[in-house]
């Protein structure tokens, strides 16, 4: 019998009330303000934001308010039931190769933040090739955490220094893709950066006039930051 | 001589308002390497079902928990048991998902073995082997099938169930839905892939009462009759995978002969036949 139905689409199975809209909780990480990272909320915040101007890979987040005042909530990676790993350092390499576009975006981002903690700060999926996710989180070391004084970290991020100088993908990106990232950067207008900076109002106890200062600092750190990282691309990329 | 031997605990935490765990794997340092025993875990091959039959969210997180299979895998590979403390006291912070909550120490004896006996034991004494029931037997079986028959390399292979609407082209434009648990389909498909789509469906025989496999029959050959009508799929490519196929089974399949193909994911041939179907000319 000849067929007389076209085909109107191929979807995955939608079960009652999927579609509709329903209130759901996620589970996420709340991140204070402390006495040994007392600029948290705000460099989490703001590193947030410049990440999703540049697209750069970074783990969402949102400010919340608890009882101890206004919080960072750092939303974690995986499923209801059970969260992502964080990278062990013998799967750095892997990770690199797996996702070497973003490895070399988390590295050229860190640089220009002064995220001098990285660490094990990333999460990817390493054995799930149909769910691709690669997400650095936590960057409260830097901006205005670079040092324990803002005014200190304001001032090492308006100069030509490198800051970071260990990475878990150092050695293992590319320094094509790295001078990609930096390109990007530099492009960006001076305008975004400041409105990823400055917030308006001030946030716990960053003033207006601090985050004036950081957006300068992060400007002036753009336009040196390819030659920053082109002096130490020996240390940085991978060799072939 | 006696060695201590230092072992953490892992536990699957489900809910942490509850912050009620269930043991799931044990972690070691010794002899300039890690050490693990995790659940479900057989060298390089992941038993999923053990893990899904824990809870709903288990059930869910299953992708998650081959991610952490991996993570064990390469804590095995530290060198310095100063990183191997670091990734455990990481997995102490956590309040949900998989949490470092206790250690402890045994003393290798001579009697007692070599590490690996030690965690083989340990293994044992804390981790309880959930029970499988037939459907997650069947679902284990039915990955492997499709791993080794390779399906994933041919082309679009939806691994979850999906729905196809299929319009007459007439005026009444009447839509008739087809549900399959697996579709694989000629987009993206290479070279010497068969250019139909081959349609697949499941019938878990053990554990069923016979009301509901009738039931489930019924649908099938339902979906897989409208499949043909509607010139969705051909009839040799509509596909039925059962389970552990018995003598008292050859009945109720004898309803599919000429409907669709049965094929019995625990039958090492089977690979083979849905290899045949994606690759005709190879």
């Amino acid at each position: 019998m000849p067929a007389n139905y076209k085909l109107r689409s191929i979807r995955k199975k939608s079960f009652p009330g999927i579609t509709a809209p329903v209130s759901c909780s996620l589970d996420a990480i709340l991140k204070f303000d402390s006495a040994e990272s007392p600029f948290c909320v705000y460099s989490e915040l703001v590193a947030l934001r410049l990440a999703q101007t540049f697209h750069i890979p970074v783990a969402s987040g949102v400010l919340t308010t608890t009882s101890a005042g206004e919080s960072y909530a750092s939303i974690e990676l995986g499923s209801p039931g059970l969260h992502l790993p964080d990278l062990l350092p013998l799967q750095f390499a892997n990770a690199a190769s797996h996702y070497a576009d973003e490895a070399a975006a988390l590295v050229v981002f860190d640089i220009f933040i002064g995220n001098w903690d990285r660490g094990s700060n990333v999460k990817a999926s390493l054995v799930t090739p149909h769910l691709p996710i690669f997400q650095g989180f936590d960057h409260e070391h830097g901006l205005l955490g670079v040092e324990s004084d803002p005014m200190m970290s304001i001032d090492r991020l308006g100069s030509q220094e490198l800051i970071v100088k260990d990475h878990p993908f150092y050695g293992y990106v590319s320094g094509a893709l790295v001078s990609k990232w930096a390109e990007r950067i530099f492009q960006a207008d001076d305008v975004m950066i400041r409105e990823c900076c400055e917030l308006k109002r001030p946030l716990r106890t960053v003033t207006l006039d601090m985050q004036s200062s950081l957006a300068e600092a992060l400007c002036k750190r753009k336009l040196h930051l390819s030659q920053l990282i082109s002096n130490n691309m020996m240390k940085i990329k991978s060799w072939p | 001589m006696a060695l201590s031997l230092r072992f953490h605990v892992v536990q699957y935490v489900d809910d942490p308002v509850l912050a009620e765990g269930r043991n799931v794997a044990v972690l070691a340092y010794h002899g300039g390497r890690g050490h693990y025993r995790a659940l479900g875990m057989d060298g390089y091959r992941l038993i999923s079902s053990h893990f899904k039959s824990l809870s709903p969210k288990a059930r869910d997180s299953v992708w998650v928990y081959r991610e952490w299979a991996e993570w064990f895998r390469s804590l095995a590979n530290v060198r310095e048991v100063e990183q191997f403390d670091k990734a455990v006291a990481r997995l102490a912070a956590h309040n949900s998902g998989l949490v470092a909550t206790s250690e402890g120490v045994v003393e290798l004896t001579e009697g007692y073995g070599d590490v690996s006996g030690a965690l083989d034991f340990l293994f044992k004494r804390l981790v309880h082997l959930p029970k499988i029931t037939p459907a997650l037997e069947f679902e284990d079986q039915l990955e492997a099938t499709f791993n080794q028959a390779e399906i994933f390399y041919g082309g679009n292979f939806l691994d979850e169930p999906v729905e196809v609407e299929m319009v007459a082209e007439n005026d009444r434009g009447t839509v008739i839905v087809l549900e399959f648990s697996h579709l694989f389909t000629a987009e993206f498909a290479r070279q010497f892939v068969t250019d139909v789509p081959i349609g697949f469906n499941t019938l878990v025989l053990q554990g069923a009462t016979a009301k509901s496999l009738d039931r489930q029959i019924a649908r099938n050959i339902t979906i897989f009759k409208n499949a043909v009508l509607t010139g969705f799929l051909r009839p040799d490519h509509c596909v039925l995978l059962c389970g552990r196929i018995e003598e008292k089974h050859r009945e109720i399949l004898a309803q599919f002969a000429g409907i669709a193909t049965v094929m019995d994911v625990f039958d090492q041939s089977t690979p083979r036949k849905i290899r045949k179907l994606v690759w005709p000319n190879s």
